[in-house]
């Protein structure tokens, strides 16, 4: 990649981080073919969690990018799935199996508002803030229901969007079909 | 012997822990041969209150405490829901063994990305393999306690 095609990825990401942090502001128009270098007019979908956040836009939650050049579609997600990978790889870090990493971290990316700010602390320093919602607190889901943080995140974010179905899964108990030596080594199922 | 078909709440009071034990187990195998496949040990082991038992080996292993308790649909789901799994994994292995294939698939493809519950409880939950054996425990956990 040549210096001025970096320099213009550059750019470009940070008027999508400012984009992200105006959520109205949907639409951007980029200019410049990052592969090619060749000037073109494209429109830029992207969809935000409705919070400002680094100067790195961690939490930019997804970019569509429509080009006029499908071919180049690929080029830009990749370029855009900072956000997804960097909690991929925290997940990992908590032991997380690859496929279960990346579910939840689809999920952690699409989090109520009010949950933004635990995920970045817990992300930034490993700090635990203890929110509640419906009664249940992160701390219990952590001590009572063995839960790891994210899981914990998620359940109250589940208490906010679907309250009964998040409370019948806290309420039917644990019921494994399979223990977690299975999910790291498929070749042990019977 | 145990009559696991009719295991009303007032019998089950009236049993110690080991026929408690038998009865379980008479239940796992009253259910696997009417399903034609073979039936799992069941142990019972000392687990973390929140958890029930699983299924992992060709076992099922019950928290043991779910044996102490005066009610015994706790215990009971449990067997039928870990003997579930058993049934899913023997499809997943036995083609034609469970008549819808599609069923089947979508149990092969879950089993092998298996989400465990204390990573992400919601998707846990929701999982076809647990959605099916959920159904399936519920409705059996009445037939036999009802009779």
């Amino acid at each position: 990649m040549s210096k001025q095609n970096y320099l213009d990825m550059t750019k470009e990401k940070n008027m999508l981080a400012g984009a992200a942090k105006k959520v109205s502001m949907e639409i951007v128009k980029i200019k410049h073919d990052v592969r090619t270098g060749l000037k073109r007019s494209w429109k830029v979908s992207v969809i935000g969690i409705g919070e400002a956040t680094s100067r790195h836009h961690r939490y930019i939650s997804r970019a569509v990018v429509k080009l006029a050049d499908n071919s180049s579609m690929g080029t830009w997600r990749t370029k855009y799935a900072k956000p997804k990978e960097e909690l991929v790889k925290a997940l990992k870090k908590q032991g997380y199996p690859s496929y279960a990493a990346k579910v939840t971290a689809d999920d952690l990316l699409h989090l109520d508002s009010t949950l933004v700010e635990p995920l970045k602390q817990w992300l930034k320093n490993g700090q635990i803030i203890n929110k509640v919602v419906q009664g249940y607190s992160i701390k219990w889901l952590m001590d009572n229901l063995g839960q790891k943080f994210p899981s914990a995140l998620l359940v109250l974010d589940g208490l906010i969007k679907d309250p009964k179905t998040t409370t019948e899964a806290i309420n039917y108990g644990i019921k494994h079909g399979l223990d977690s030596l299975d999910i790291e080594n498929p070749a042990s199922l019977k | 012997m145990i009559d696991a078909k009719h295991l009303a709440v007032h019998r089950w009071q009236l049993l110690d822990i080991s026929e408690r034990r038998m009865a379980l187990e008479e239940i796992e195998n009253m259910i696997a041969q009417s399903q034609n496949r073979p039936s799992c040990d069941v142990c019972f082991i000392t687990m973390k209150g929140h958890l029930s038992g699983y299924y992992h080996g060709g076992s099922i292993y019950l928290n043991a405490l779910l044996i102490e308790q005066d009610q015994p649909k706790p215990a009971i789901e449990t067997v039928l829901h870990e003997g579930r799994h058993a049934y899913q994994h023997y499809a997943t292995n036995h083609p034609g063994f469970h008549k819808n294939e599609a069923e089947v698939v979508i149990w092969r493809n879950n089993l092998k990305n298996y989400i465990t519950p204390e990573v992400h409880l919601m998707k846990y939950f929701s999982q076809p393999v647990e959605v099916d054996a959920r159904d399936f425990a519920q409705l059996q956990v009445n037939n036999i306690l009802l009779g």
